[in-house]
């Protein structure tokens, strides 16, 4: 097997995890997804159906937006507007019913998303886990994680005995531990106490500042401070305002 | 107190000469009157009892903006009035030039005008004095409104009325070269085109049927409000001249038009347009009578926007006083990420005829 840089197989695996379960792609004819850099986070004419008691309902209709590299889009709705299930949908945890995700960047999972831990495994066991499907090497990943989380000895505890802000702080060290070029931020930007809280800003907004971010929250603050346009949902539609106030206002009022 | 002689109608050239042919025809009929200007029951009073005072004891009472009392007291009383009606494009012409208005301010001042004037001119106690007088004969015209009064006036009663006017009267035959020469800056009102725009004749031309029917004694039934006179909010209060683009946070989108109309019970048929309002839009639209930074009545209908369509809905108000200037208004009561819509037609009718 030929050996590729790093950053080279991280998105070309990337591609492989999605190209089995990524739907057809369907034409595209929202002018919002006119030509894109193709290093992009690109979502074109996503609609996510889901079939209930009442019926078919339509949680995501038509929804098109990019992020370029280092671009930061804030995702603004409120609660029922489809943001968490946008979210699952890039992240790849659900499919869309129609549309295309292409995935240019080499993206994160939501941001100190605890639900893929084996809560058997110690939080050393995930952390090797997660490095060899990342194809990162596990000493560095395991220093990082071990620097970053501050757990000490509970890292080799089973990660079913960790209390919730615990779990918080290692999945938030391992999402951290890879070097995504997309964050998938879900309401959660920082965990633990006051100063766990500044570390997790820290590395996130200032030392990874170059990175791409999709951020979901309800915090107008972070919102307004970190992104350089705002996807406002409604109802399960969206619209991408480059105007942050103009956007904020919109939601205000939602 | 011998006689009263009232002239009512907006201050134009038009109503101005009117005032100057009552006020001659009843000095040298009745003899030299107390000139009073009167808008108010209280100045009514007033200027009754100084009359009474007065050597001649006759009043001559001009009117420009009547307000409901006193014309309540003229119609009950039956008392005998010269009420000017001009065509509402005309008004409008006149106030817009002699008053340096925007033609949509005039508009919504000839509507006050047109909204106070209205009981009167529907009273049958009223001579009502139109355009269409305007190419009669002079004499006639005094000799007319003289014995509408009630008041003898002989051929030489006439030509002593026109002389005390105009001094050497020969040039003038009718009642349009009288008010041309005492003002000659309204001769282009009274011809055809009134001075005013193309836009503004289309756009005025619906509106002036509604209260052209005070010409005629006939109670304004029906005005089509054109939506040239709403504002468009979001475009620093510009008239609303294009369809609306509801993307952003909630706000009034749309009102105005400040318009007058008489007292009464009213319904405003409000046609609109929808398009890509694909996410659940909501709007509020209500009628607002507002009167010194107070609400009157705020009739609302509130409902959510269909996707796209043609739609129409009604809502009822009461417009009291006639001073109250009315808006309708559109309310986006929800922020919205899409969506346009375009007012198309409003027009207000009257549902009730308030007692008299």
């Amino acid at each position: 097997m030929k050996l590729l840089p790093s950053r080279q197989r991280d998105n070309e695996k990337q591609q492989l995890l999605f190209s089995d379960t990524m739907p057809k792609a369907v034409t595209s004819t929202n002018s919002g997804a006119a030509e894109l850099p193709t290093k992009a986070l690109s979502v074109r004419n996503i609609c996510k159906d889901y079939h209930t008691n009442i019926g078919l309902r339509r949680v995501l209709d038509d929804v098109s937006f990019s992020v370029a590299p280092g671009e930061k889009i804030g995702v603004l709705g409120r609660n029922g507007a489809g943001k968490s299930t946008l979210v699952k949908i890039i992240g790849g945890a659900e499919l869309p019913t129609s549309g295309t995700i292409e995935r240019g960047l080499f993206m994160s999972w939501p941001l100190a998303l605890s639900g893929g831990f084996d809560g058997n495994m110690s939080g050393l066991a995930n952390t090797k886990f997660i490095a060899r499907i990342y194809d990162k090497p596990v000493d560095d990943m395991i220093a990082f994680v071990d620097d970053f989380a501050e757990l000490g000895a509970q890292l080799k505890m089973p990660v079913k005995m960790y209390s919730s802000g615990m779990r918080m702080r290692l999945a938030f060290a391992l999402t951290l531990a890879v070097d995504f070029e997309c964050f998938l931020i879900d309401e959660v930007t920082a965990v633990g106490d006051a100063r766990f809280n500044k570390k997790c800003h820290e590395a996130l907004f200032e030392r990874r500042a170059h990175c791409a971010m999709v951020i979901i929250s309800h915090d107008i603050g972070t919102i307004k401070s970190y992104c350089n346009k705002a996807l406002v949902m409604k109802n399960g539609r969206a619209k991408v305002i480059e105007d942050i106030d103009f956007a904020i206002s919109i939601y205000q009022g939602l | 107190m011998n006689s009263l002689v009232a002239v009512f109608g907006a201050p134009t050239p038009f109503t101005h000469a009117l005032h100057e042919l009552g006020h001659g025809m009843v000095s040298v009929l009745l003899g030299i009157p107390t000139h009073a200007h009167v808008n108010d029951f209280e100045t009514m009073q007033n200027a009754w009892a100084n009359a009474a005072t007065a050597e001649g004891r006759n009043l001559f009472m001009v009117s420009e903006a009547p307000k409901a009392a006193l014309s309540n007291l003229f119609i009950r009383a039956r008392v005998k009035s010269i009420i000017a009606i001009e065509p509402f494009d005309a008004l409008v012409a006149h106030l817009k030039s002699s008053q340096s208005l925007d033609f949509v301010s005039a508009v919504r001042r000839a509507s006050l005008y047109g909204s106070l004037m209205h009981d009167l001119a529907c009273s049958p106690s009223s001579l009502l004095i139109t355009h269409q007088w305007l190419n009669r004969d002079l004499m006639r015209v005094i000799s007319e409104m003289a014995e509408f009064l009630g008041l003898a006036c002989t051929p030489d009663d006439s030509q002593a009325i026109l002389t005390l006017l105009l001094g050497d009267a020969a040039s003038v035959v009718s009642l349009r070269d009288y008010i041309i020469r005492k003002f000659p800056d309204s001769r282009a009102i009274l011809v055809a085109d009134r001075g005013l725009t193309s836009w503004e004749h289309r756009t005025l031309k619906a509106t002036s049927h509604g209260y052209d029917t005070l010409q005629q004694g006939e109670r304004i039934q029906q005005v089509e409000w054109n939506t040239a006179f709403f504002i468009n909010h979001d475009q620093a209060h510009k008239s609303l001249a294009e369809p609306i683009d509801l993307i952003g946070p909630p706000r009034i989108v749309i009102f105005g038009p400040y318009l007058h109309l008489p007292e009464g019970e009213w319904e405003a048929e409000i046609d609109f347009k929808v398009t890509e309002s694909y996410s659940k839009n909501e709007l509020m639209i209500d009628a607002l009578v507002f009167l010194d930074g107070n609400n009157l009545s705020n009739p609302r209908i509130n409902f959510q926007l269909p996707e796209s369509g043609r739609f129409k809905i009604h809502l009822k108000f009461q417009n009291t006083p006639v001073i109250a200037s009315l808006q309708i208004r559109f309310h986006l009561t929800t922020g919205a990420i899409e969506g346009v819509f375009e007012l198309s037609r409003v027009v207000v009718r009257r549902i009730n005829v308030p007692p008299s």
